[in-house]
């Protein structure tokens, strides 16, 4: 069904309707909550979020697309959620380093495994300043257009694209960094 | 093509953006220069890994707590509730225009003009009035906001008042809107201004610089804003809070273009709007300490939620 359609009866209280959308949108809206909060609260603020704007829904002006206001409420989510974790201890950065040093001590050939070279650049994305990181992860992990990026942030297009560019260039920085990437 | 056109190039190249012409150089250049290569076939990697990382599993499925609350209704008053509520708007608008036509304590350097008061030569003059000024007095007149969740459906107060400095004029498209100000595209470069929380406390001062930045022109009202409200307004508090946070929207130059009342359960909704002129002289009264009384609320109509929106 065409997504105007299922907003029009969502916002009437459908909830087979909004049930379709949040089946639609799960997938991206994780990934920009991963990117976020990371991976063990992703889903608690996805939750949250859909059902924030279940609740908002009725109000919707339809300015702009679902997909960009649900993820207007994910990131306020994320964001809020990250302020209610300030209070608890965050893992160390030498933790980290650490991590990343045991990782280098593998064999060269698990290096060159798919598996573990996606898991290099999600680390390394995660590294990314989050001015860099969220357009990044918008654009390919949630495939929004650029336009669309640069409304859902309040910036320019020109200032989306800078900054995707930037993102790939610490990102290709960090992965050389971490040794696998030449 | 030099290495740093290239350079510029690299995301539309990647992104399969380029024309052909454009490519066709690009490729040129980076079958010469090693140094493009290596960084156009890295970008290509990372670019086409992304892209796998976004398709492949370790997602979880949707979980099935959320289906639970979704089927919870959404949040609605009982009728009685939303007929108190409707004479109290009813109430707020009249008392609203009264305070338009015969406002109590008239501001000395300032004017209220308002749509509907059928006040033409009022409204010139509050704008000639308005512009130019310095902002030394800060304030809403709206001390008596009905808290929003006490109604069934948010208000939406259209601005009725307004008169600010030349700028306006650059902002504003067009001489209709310079009154009305419904047009978004007046907002475009504005920020925004954390002004206060609370509908019972008037604004106080010391709230009035947490400014964050907020997503204008949008259409829907991001509100990341709680942990930019550090300045005298505790951001956990702003976080229980479900209403009341009040938004004052600045132009490029830092002139006070607007003011929202934002909901806060809600962060994609304005759930009020107005304006206000700024007054130079300090007020006396002691609410004026803080707020001085400038703006009106002209027209209070229940949100549907489609089309027209608060702003």
């Amino acid at each position: 069904m065409d997504e105007r359609e299922l907003v029009r009866r969502a916002k009437g209280g459908d909830e087979v309707a909004f049930e379709a959308l949040v089946r639609r949108y799960w997938a991206k809206a994780y990934r920009l909550a991963e990117s976020l909060v990371g991976s063990a609260d992703a889903e608690d603020v996805v939750v949250e979020a859909f059902v924030q704007a279940w609740q908002a829904l009725p109000r919707f002006r339809e300015q702009a697309s679902f997909g960009t206001w649900l993820f207007r409420i994910v990131l306020n989510q994320a964001r809020q959620w990250r302020r209610k974790q300030e209070t608890v201890p965050v893992e160390p950065l030498e933790a980290e380093s650490e991590e990343g040093e045991e990782l280098s001590l593998r064999d060269i050939e698990a290096l060159a495994c798919e598996q573990d070279w996606r898991h290099r650049v999600q680390q390394a994305v995660q590294q990314l300043p989050e001015h860099l990181r969220l357009p990044l992860v918008l654009r390919f992990w949630d495939e929004l257009s650029y336009p669309e990026i640069a409304e859902l942030l309040g910036i320019k297009e020109s200032t989306a694209r800078m900054r995707v560019a930037s993102a790939l260039k610490q990102l290709a920085a960090i992965l050389a960094k971490m040794g696998v990437l030449s | 093509m030099t290495c740093q056109q290239v350079r510029r190039q690299l995301l539309a190249w990647v992104e399969g953006e380029l024309d052909e012409s454009q490519w066709l150089s690009l490729v040129q250049h980076m079958e010469i220069c090693e140094l493009c290569r290596a960084e156009a076939q890295r970008w290509q990697r990372l670019v086409a890994t992304l892209r796998a990382i976004a398709q492949s599993d370790g997602i979880p499925p949707v979980p099935n707590r959320l289906w639970h609350r979704l089927r919870t209704p959404r949040r609605r008053l009982p009728a009685v509730v939303s007929l108190f509520v409707t004479a109290c708007v009813a109430f707020l608008l009249g008392w609203g225009v009264r305070g338009i036509a015969m406002p109590s304590v008239p501001p000395q350097n300032a004017a209220v003009a308002g749509r509907g008061t059928g006040d033409e030569g009022r409204e010139k003059a509050g704008g000639q009035v308005g512009k130019g000024m310095g902002v030394q007095g800060l304030g809403l007149s709206l001390c008596v906001v009905p808290s929003p969740s006490q109604l069934s459906t948010p208000l939406r107060v259209r601005p009725v008042t307004f008169a600010s400095v030349n700028n306006f004029d650059r902002l504003s498209p067009s001489s209709l809107s310079r009154w009305h100000f419904d047009n978004p595209l007046a907002l475009n470069g504005a920020t925004a201004m954390a002004l206060g929380v609370g509908h019972k406390r008037p604004l106080s001062l010391p709230s009035l610089h947490s400014r964050f930045a907020a997503d204008f022109p949008t259409d829907e009202f991001a509100l990341d804003s709680a942990e930019a409200m550090g300045q005298g307004v505790d951001a956990h508090q702003v976080a229980d809070e479900p209403y009341r946070i009040f938004v004052q929207v600045t132009d490029p130059q830092g002139q006070v273009v607007r003011t929202v009342l934002v909901d806060k359960s809600e962060p994609s909704h304005v759930v009020a709007e107005w304006h206000e002129i700024w007054q130079a002289k300090k007020p006396q009264t002691e609410v004026s300490d803080d707020a001085s009384v400038l703006a009106a609320v002209h027209d209070a109509v229940p949100d549907r939620g489609d089309g027209g929106g608060a702003r």
